[in-house]
């Protein structure tokens, strides 16, 4: 059949070892619990990864068995085999491995599966059309770009993944069958992350990032050059196809020798061991790790696990989970790309310890500041080369942007009415043609959307008696109101991200502008990812001006943010006023839009609207009066810092305003135990 | 899309870094498409759109609505068939028809759904037969022709997900409503956008084999020029197409030798050197740009009839392939200019 193939054979790609290898390790052993690539477009992750299907070894199936029971393991038979066993109808034939792909616009029918239309309406009852899952069973299910995937879908899938069985309770169908895969999913966690529990269900892991040497890259090129000309020639022309089948028969051996691998109890108090060290108290880790280092083990052609297996692997198995925990913080600032895998048990620790960030695009490699002239970000808080850039005149200055950060999930909360946006920020349903469909409902909104093959699958059973007597109007199916089936999508409705920017004379002392604007440039990237609009004022002097409306361009956010001066006097109250102005506006246009105004602050407001009141209490009376809308949601940014007095205006304000409340530093994501909820 | 009706390609004034981009994807499909970014009203639709009339012409298997190749896709053509209950499997004499037709711009509207982009249940049919049948989307549609995305920035989150997983990997799988279908889609991938409006994301970006930045011009004869042929166009469309024939069918000689000339360009070790180096001083997220870079480096050479690949060709093709690949804050304008880098890389 046709199928996404490879352009390369999986030994003439160039490096990528840590993946490779991960991925012959899933094909021996299924039971390792599946692989998860991460890294940075364009690293040949899917390129690898389809490249296995050259590799897959044939195994033993159950003839003519939709799920491809194994002969040979009578408890995971399927009910059919279980029956074929019974009456002695039993044959054995085989075939290669499968290797299924799961597209991302998969609909739960066709991944779980669901109802066979033509063969229920001649049967006259419910009949079952096994989907992708049946598919894979005992095989590899591949997905691309699997952060992008549905999270029920998800969910379904690694729920079968882990228990071997897929339930279907759907559309008048009962039926479990067997579905024991190796999920394999790769994704750039620049477009997203995926959850710390679902991370968890991977057995392994990998980050891949592109070659760094001209020599390897060179060859890399030298081989899409070849491929180009079309000649159908890798470089040393057969020699690699020979490397291919021999690698062929080597991961042949290895499967069938798998069951006969042992593991002493020592290495498993190694391996218990070595997880607590690791802080990875995941019982799976070490399962995980057991599993892999068997596979290896088999791969080698050895009879018994040594700790160098053990060693080898169990970065493929930490990878992903160590990040949780909180000892391993400190180090959070190293790299954690660069360095390659290596047998040495000394250096292990130094490997595994820094992996706490998150692969958000913050932390990309310090390497590349070094050339930009002075425009590119600080590291962290260098007060003197900051503060004096930019400066245009004595009270005003432009300040870099701060080093920035990985922030804190910022949602709101959760709600059932239908929306029509399109964010991601907030998940909620949507009728109207827009969002994802994600399965079908009985119910219908204001707007027509049916789901006709939901209400083909619904109708079908029930064609045999209902045809009886009736006009056909040249259609052979009958279709009566009750089996209309509509479409449910969700979709997530946008926010609206109001920055409401202190760009005051304080706010130029001791370089807090430069770490107020590499916050709210973290603010900006995590708006990027959750697709949300942004919109943003500064204040200072004695006016607020709205730099930017409310535009999804965080580019232009961002060039905004850049180029915004400092000095002058702090009219917090008129900045408060000119947000909530902009905000009702905007809710006018789409009243179904989330506002959140973030307010990003020293608090020290001297500039009062009236003559009557001081500026602090002026700016409790503004606060009360735009915080009674209860759409728009507040945040406040205190930024003063600790080494000087502070007045704890922000504190109060944002009382006042029954806003959530973060100092900078706060805002640091360790983007696994903050989930910040605004409820 | 009439191609009676469009503006020929070779009437349109300046943007030559556009013209010379959409040019090159059309000698070479394997560049993986152009995106065109600027202001509204710099002809970025125009020319996309004129490009209908100086594409080549291609084989196709008749009466095929996936535009097979019979050179290449006999046997997808007939599994296809088989899974569209159009033939039964294995029997009988296959006889197919092979018809000549020009490639075609394909349009995606922003408005377009999942369903019609990634193809859906035929509803007729089911409602008629009882049975299942696909009925292909746009990425059908698209397969050895030119995907055009007007305003791609805009484009619903999901569908471009879809796209680009069929940009990527030239084969379309369809896991949905029932049907489980699987067809070649290798299209070029042309997307215009007006980068005020919001921008992509990285990964969108990096599908994009080249990218052009056009801007309005700002000489007062130039833009006489464009109105004047403007209006001649919307007065006497077909005299003014007759006008411009000459110019548009030697653009289409020219391009047809290039494609021809294409498989014997020849890129030296030391050519190769060079693009590996320029890329990694720009910082390039992974190996897309070098292997794009060495396509239109040779697609360069090919389009001014040389067959063997120089400095020249690689330094335009890095002008086309790193603007929206550097490594950077996904958001954050480029500081350097692409000459800095080269300039740099060809230094150290």
């Amino acid at each position: 059949m046709i199928a996404p193939s490879s352009p390369l054979p999986f030994t003439a790609i160039v490096g990528q070892k840590e993946m490779k290898l991960a991925l012959l390790l899933c094909v021996i052993s299924p039971g390792i619990g599946g692989l998860l690539v991460r890294g940075e477009k364009g690293t040949g992750k899917s390129t690898t990864i389809r490249a296995l299907r050259g590799l897959l070894p044939l195994q033993s199936v159950v003839k003519g068995c939709v799920f491809g029971c194994d002969p040979d393991s009578p408890s995971s038979w399927c009910d059919k085999c279980r029956q074929r066993a019974k009456e002695g109808s039993l044959q054995r034939g085989s075939r290669v491995m499968p290797f299924v792909e799961l597209p991302l616009n998969a609909t739960q029918d066709r991944v779980l599966g669901g109802i066979d239309i033509s063969k229920s309406l001649k049967f006259g009852r419910p009949m079952f059309q096994p989907g992708l899952l049946a598919r894979a069973n005992r095989g590899i299910l591949y997905i691309d770009e699997i952060n992008l995937l549905e999270r029920h879908l998800l969910n379904g899938l690694l729920d079968a993944a882990s228990s071997g069985l897929n339930k279907v309770e759907r559309e008048g169908i009962s039926i479990v069958h067997p579905s024991s895969f190796s999920i394999i999913g790769s994704m750039n966690p620049e477009e997203g992350e995926l959850d710390p529990q679902i991370l968890d269900r991977f057995g392994l892991c990998v980050e891949v990032k592109g070659e760094e040497d001209l020599e390897k890259r060179t060859e890399i090129l030298r081989l899409f050059d070849l491929l180009d000309q079309g000649t159908g020639l890798l470089p040393n022309g057969d020699i690699k196809n020979k490397e291919e089948e021999e690698l062929k028969l080597k991961l042949e051996e290895a499967t069938s020798r798998l069951k006969e691998v042992e593991i002493t109890d020592d290495k498993r108090r190694f391996i218990g061991e070595l997880s607590i060290s690791r802080g990875c108290l995941s019982l799976r880790a070490d399962l995980t790790l057991e599993r892999a280092s068997k596979a290896l083990s088999a791969l080698r052609g050895k009879r018994e696990v040594s700790t160098d297996e053990i060693l080898e692997v169990a970065p493929l198995v930490y990878q992903h989970r160590a990040k949780a925990h909180p000892n391993t913080q400190e180090n959070g600032k190293s790299h954690p790309n660069g360095d390659k895998p290596h047998n040495n048990n000394g250096e292990r620790e130094d490997r595994n310890a820094p992996r706490d960030r998150p692969q958000g695009p913050s932390h990309l490699p310090q390497k590349e500041h070094k050339g930009s002239d002075g425009h590119a970000f600080r590291e962290g808080m260098d007060e003197e080369g900051s503060a004096h850039d930019g400066a245009k005149a004595p009270e005003e200055k432009v300040f870099d942007v701060g080093n920035p950060f990985n922030v804190k999930t910022i949602t709101g909360s959760n709600d059932r009415a239908k929306r029509y946006g399109h964010g991601k920020r907030t998940p909620t349903f949507v009728f109207g043609g827009r969002g994802r469909k994600i399965g079908p409902t009985c119910s219908r909104g204001s707007y027509i959307d049916i789901s006709f093959d939901a209400t083909l699958r619904a109708a079908a059973p029930r064609q045999r008696y209902r045809s009886k007597g009736k006009p056909s109007h040249g259609l052979l199916i009958h279709i009566e109101p009750q089996d209309l089936r509509f479409k449910q999508r969700k979709g997530t409705s946008s926010n609206l991200l109001v920055f409401v920017v202190d760009a005051s004379g304080s706010m130029g002392a001791r370089s807090r502008m430069v770490a107020s604007k590499g916050a709210i440039m973290s603010l900006l990237l995590d708006a990027y990812k959750k697709r949300d609009k942004v919109a943003m004022i500064s204040f200072r002097g004695s006016d607020a001006k709205t730099v930017l409306p409310p535009t999804s361009s965080v580019e232009l956010a961002g060039r905004h943010l850049k180029g915004l001066p400092t000095g002058g006097k702090t009219p917090l109250s008129k900045a408060l006023l000119r947000a909530h102005t902009l905000v009702t506006s905007a809710l006018l246009k789409d009243p179904l839009l989330r506002p959140i105004i973030l307010l990003i602050t020293d608090g020290r407001a001297n500039q009062t609207l009236s003559t009557t009141l001081g500026p602090v209490e002026e700016l409790e009376v503004v606060a009360e009066a735009v915080s009674r809308d209860p759409r728009t949601k507040f945040i406040v940014v205190d930024t003063e810092d600790a080494l000087s007095l502070r007045l704890g205006i922000p504190r109060l304000l944002a009382k006042r305003l029954g806003a959530a409340y973060f100092k900078i530093e706060d805002l640091k994501a360790d983007h696994l135990i903050s989930v910040l909820d605004l409820k | 899309m009439n191609e009676y009706t469009n503006y020929p390609f070779s009437a349109i004034v300046g943007q030559e870094e556009m013209k010379l981009a959409l040019i090159l994807n059309v000698i070479n499909p394997g560049l993986s498409g152009v995106l065109i970014r600027g202001e509204k009203g710099t002809g970025k639709s125009t020319a996309v759109r004129s490009l209908a009339n100086i594409l080549p012409e291609i084989e196709v298997i008749e009466g095929s609505c996936f535009n097979l190749d019979p050179a290449t896709e006999l046997e997808t053509h007939w599994q296809i068939m088989e899974a569209m209950g159009h033939a039964k499997p294995g029997t009988g004499e296959r006889k197919i028809g092979v018809t000549r037709r020009k490639v075609e711009v394909v349009e995606l509207p922003v408005g377009a759904t999942e369903d019609r982009v990634a193809g859906t249940l035929d509803i007729e049919h089911a409602l008629k037969t009882g049975e299942k049948r696909i009925e292909p989307g746009i990425l059908a549609k698209a397969h050895r022709n030119i995907l055009y995305v007007d305003e791609v920035n805009l484009l619903d989150d999901h569908v471009v997900d879809i796209m680009l997983d069929a940009a990527a990997m030239g084969v379309h799988t369809i896991e949905r409503e029932g049907i489980s279908f699987t067809h070649p889609s290798r299209f070029t991938l042309v997307g215009t956008m007006n980068p005020e409006e919001g921008d992509l994301r990285p990964q969108l970006l990096d599908r994009f084999g080249l990218c052009v930045v056009v801007k309005g011009t700002t000489s007062i004869e130039e833009r006489v020029e464009i109105m004047k042929r403007r209006l001649s166009f919307e007065k006497k469309p077909e005299a003014f197409i007759e006008a411009w024939r000459g110019e548009d069918e030697a653009l289409v000689d020219k391009i047809e030798h290039a494609r021809n000339i294409y498989p014997e360009v020849i890129a030296s070790e030391d050519c190769l050197k060079t693009i590996a180096s320029i890329c990694l001083e720009a910082g390039v997220d992974g190996h897309r740009a070098d292997i794009i870079m060495l396509k239109a480096a040779k697609t360069l050479a090919a389009w001014y009839g040389e067959n063997e690949v120089k400095e020249g060709h690689i330094l335009k093709a890095a002008e086309f392939v790193l603007p929206h690949r550097t490594r950077r804050l996904p958001m954050m304008e480029m500081e350097e200019s692409i000459e800095k880098i080269i300039h740099r890389s060809l230094q150290g």
